[in-house]
């Protein structure tokens, strides 16, 4: 079942109003049920999958706590699902197709074998949910559940389970346990989250999305018009996902869950370590905690940091997909913080300087995310050689023409993500304090006034063509 | 009940609910302010789908076209109909042969325009051809909503009772319901008719003056077209899911009997070819059980009603013609497509 559709609609009024008439275990039993129905609502069998990995992860679990001698064989175990499930998937048509290329071109004559397989929806997120608790348990940092169903709505907590965030078990599985108060305030900030993603995924991202599409289905764009589609690509996916992030948090909300932060106005980072800070931070603190820390972070010295973060950052990139471009894509973002621990030194300490520099940075860093977002995007390699070949002198009027249209086109539509994101970022700087916002009537009508106009807009504005959410796909 | 424990947070939510929900009737008075004036509306051609609006008049060219070459043998679909050229398959047969081709249709568009251009020419063809992929025939909303919505003004007249009759079946559940309310309380058609051209004007003119406006969005246009595009493998229509594969629920809530009753009608035969999706590996596309009960359904329902059906999926050959992007065939391949298909026009017509 996908966010944007009335199915949803009348799915999540049934399930949110039955949920606060029953007890603290039966809501549980009814969210495990609510989310089996929304995840298998198109294709019933995914949900035999995250099925049988809520029962390994379990078992796995309270077996380390059952046999603590034996912790390893059963991490071993849990890893050997969750990873053997996912590499299945979604990276054997991957590893096959490369292997035959290889023997193809070593002169041996084998026949290729591929799966013609559908790719679960969700798969990465909730095996690397899954993966968090038997970490934690191993590591004695998480003590394994007795309750299967408590844990069974940890994995498949349904705003979530389909693209994130990836929630960390030692913070959603107490949540989970403890029962959860129904409060209007929270209703309210729920709903304000809901619209604004609605708003950032049907206006903003399927509007732009179009002109990516239309400007990587083209055979040979000219130079304005590849960086005005790659500046279209780069709003549509901070959109679509955060504006699928932000639903799931408002959804969760609606339930008495809070679900971490996803996105924190990534297009205002500073320099690529901020980029992480900001950009799908489930992810990216899930990569530091289970795989950069334990390969031995910074502790080692610069040039095993320098390893260890590429090697971080390239698996970050498979994890979106079984692609060389987004292997690339990966190593790219490494390379990028590997050069800023080495050479970003700020040697600039005076404040009046800084905030001089500042937008400098920020322009800075989001040319560099952008040409990151051009090895995304571009999934055949020839064509990503071929655009970074493109030379701006090489244009004609008409495609000048063309690419100022596309990214006044573009601008104009996210107009309302930046100006959100400038309010923030100027809210929440360094040197003023964060303020709970107040709940006086004054600002519950503001407040309800702006989500109205993000209604209205909404309805006149959305995209005559709806787009699947992007990181269904991964 | 805890629920309701704290009255100032029900309070606060009821006001703030009332209040998002009422600014969008803001687009009333705004509409009515600044928008086209009422006069301006039309009732709908198919009110089971929309309230009035502007809509796109009715464009006489395939009329008049069919009226001045009186053509044998007409030919409908969407891209899909390209793979036939029909000079070839006209000096190939010996009949004057006619494209009434149109891009991203449906089989609303193609009863449309066997009506409204073959029918009312009164040129009385011998034979009208329709090219159709899957289960398109008994879809009568594939194109006929979102992004490709206003494409049938062009081919409607004022009253399409037949179609909207089979748009009312589909449309009359709580789904369309609900967005007709939404639709009539908030003007949101109304409204969207009038703004949606508003920021491709704003942004072409800063790029090309108003003067020059309308001439580079005409080339823009152009340099984003088939030729300009690269060759992607997968198609721009979705397998066929269950539901749509329910033939005999489907039929009497299409167009086809309708088309079907105006050809006899007419005294023109009808033609049904359903294309060769994208083969793999020289052989046709795997296909579900359930669709091929459908097709069975199909050309037992064309045959009996005296219609011409003939699937590309029989002919083997086929299947080894390269393709382009989605189902489209290479342009090399037309003639030879075109030479197959009218030997099997004849071999079917004996």
């Amino acid at each position: 079942m996908i966010f944007h559709s009335l199915d949803f609609a009348a799915f999540f009024l049934i399930v949110v109003t039955v949920y606060w008439r029953l007890p603290r275990r039966a809501q549980n039993l009814w969210l495990v049920a609510a989310s089996y129905v929304f995840y298998g609502y198109v294709h019933p069998w995914f949900v035999t999958l995250v099925f049988a990995t809520t029962v390994a992860d379990y078992w796995a679990g309270r077996g380390m706590a059952d046999w603590p001698e034996k912790r390893r064989l059963f991490l071993g175990l849990s890893l050997a699902a969750n990873l053997g499930m996912l590499g299945f998937f979604k990276y054997f048509n991957f590893f096959a197709e490369n292997v035959h290329a290889a023997l193809t071109l070593a002169g041996l004559d084998v026949p290729r074998t591929t799966l013609a397989v559908v790719l679960p929806v969700g798969v990465s997120f909730y095996t690397f949910q899954e993966l968090s608790y038997t970490i934690d348990v191993y590591r004695g940092t998480l003590t394994a559940r007795r309750s299967f169903f408590d844990f069974a709505a940890f994995v498949c907590f349904f705003p979530q389970l389909v693209a994130g965030p990836i929630e960390r078990a030692s913070r959603l599985l107490p949540q989970v346990e403890q029962p959860r108060v129904f409060s209007w305030v929270a209703a309210r900030e729920a709903t304000v989250l809901m619209v604004w993603g609605y708003f950032k995924k049907l206006v903003i991202a399927d509007n732009v999305g179009i002109i990516a599409n239309k400007v990587f289905g083209l055979k040979d764009p000219s130079f304005e018009v590849l960086w005005a589609g790659v500046f279209a690509f780069g709003i549509q996916i901070y959109a679509d996902f955060s504006a699928y992030s932000d639903i799931a948090r408002g959804t969760a909300r609606w339930f008495g869950f809070d679900l971490m932060r996803n996105f924190h106005h990534p297009y205002f980072a500073r320099g690529p370590v901020d980029f992480w800070r900001r950009w799908h931070i489930s992810l990216s603190s899930w990569f530091r905690d289970y795989v950069y820390i334990p390969l031995g972070g910074s502790r080692r010295g610069r040039w095993f940091t320098a390893r260890n973060v590429l090697v971080t950052f390239l698996l970050s990139g498979l994890w979106h997909g079984a692609s060389w471009n987004y292997v690339l894509w990966g190593l790219y973002h490494g390379v990028l913080l590997v050069a800023a621990r080495l050479f970003g030194r700020w040697p600039v300490t005076s404040t009046l300087m800084l905030r001089v520099l500042t937008p400098l940075r920020i322009v800075g860093m989001f040319v560099l995310v952008e040409v990151g977002w051009l090895m995304f995007r571009e999934t055949d390699i020839r064509f990503l050689l071929h655009d970074l070949t493109l030379s701006p002198w090489a244009s004609t009027t008409l495609q000048r023409q063309t690419g100022i249209y596309l990214l006044l086109t573009a601008a104009a539509y996210s107009l309302p993500l930046w100006v959100h994101g400038a309010w923030e970022e100027l809210r929440t700087a360094p040197a003023r304090t964060v303020k709970a916002p107040p709940q006086r009537w004054g600002w519950v009508a503001a407040q309800a006034v702006l989500c109205g106009v993000l209604l209205a807009t909404l309805l006149v504005f959305r995209s005559r063509t709806s787009l699947d959410f992007i990181y269904f796909q991964f | 009940m805890a629920l309701w424990r704290s009255r100032r947070g029900v309070r606060s939510f009821v006001l703030f609910a009332t209040l998002m929900s009422v600014c969008p009737l803001l687009w009333r008075p705004i509409l009515h302010a600044w928008g086209p004036a009422a006069s301006a509306l039309q009732p709908s051609y198919l009110p089971a789908l929309e309230t009035a609006r502007e809509r796109y008049p009715f464009d006489p060219g395939p009329l008049e076209e069919v009226r001045a070459r009186r053509p044998d043998e007409v030919l409908i679909g969407d891209s899909m109909a390209l793979r036939v050229d029909p000079d070839r398959l006209g000096h190939l047969t010996g009949q004057s042969v006619l494209s009434l081709m149109r891009f991203a249709t449906g089989s609303a568009h193609w009863y449309l325009r066997f009506k409204n251009y073959v029918v009312a020419s009164g040129a009385h063809p011998a034979r009208v051809i329709v090219f159709f992929r899957d289960t398109q025939l008994t879809d009568p909303l594939f194109r006929l909503t979102g992004r490709d919505r206003f494409s049938a003004d062009r081919e409607a007249i004022d009253l399409e009772p037949q179609l909207n009759a089979a748009v009312e079946a589909h449309t009359h559940n709580p789904w369309f319901r609900v967005h007709g309310w939404i639709d009539t309380l908030f003007a949101v058609e109304r409204t969207r008719t009038w703004t949606d051209p508003a920021l491709s004007t704003w942004a072409s003119a800063r790029v090309a003056g108003r003067v020059g406006r309308a001439q580079f969005l005409d080339d823009m246009n152009a340099s984003f077209g088939l030729d300009h595009l690269r060759p992607f493998e997968a198609a721009d229509m979705a397998e066929s899911d269950s539901a749509e594969t329910d033939f005999k629920a489907r039929v009497p809530i299409s167009v086809l009997p309708a088309m079907l009753e105006l050809a006899r009608a007419s005294g023109i035969q009808l033609a049904f070819v359903r294309v060769l999706r994208r083969p793999d590996r020289g052989f046709p596309p795997r296909e579900s059980s359930r669709l091929r009960q459908y097709v069975r359904s199909l050309r037992d329902y064309l045959q009996s009603q005296g219609a011409l059906y003939l699937d590309d999926r029989d002919v083997h050959e086929l299947a080894t013609l390269r393709y382009d992007d989605g189902d489209h065939i290479l342009d090399e391949e037309i003639p030879r497509y075109t030479d197959l298909f009218a030997k099997r026009l004849a071999g079917a017509s004996r």
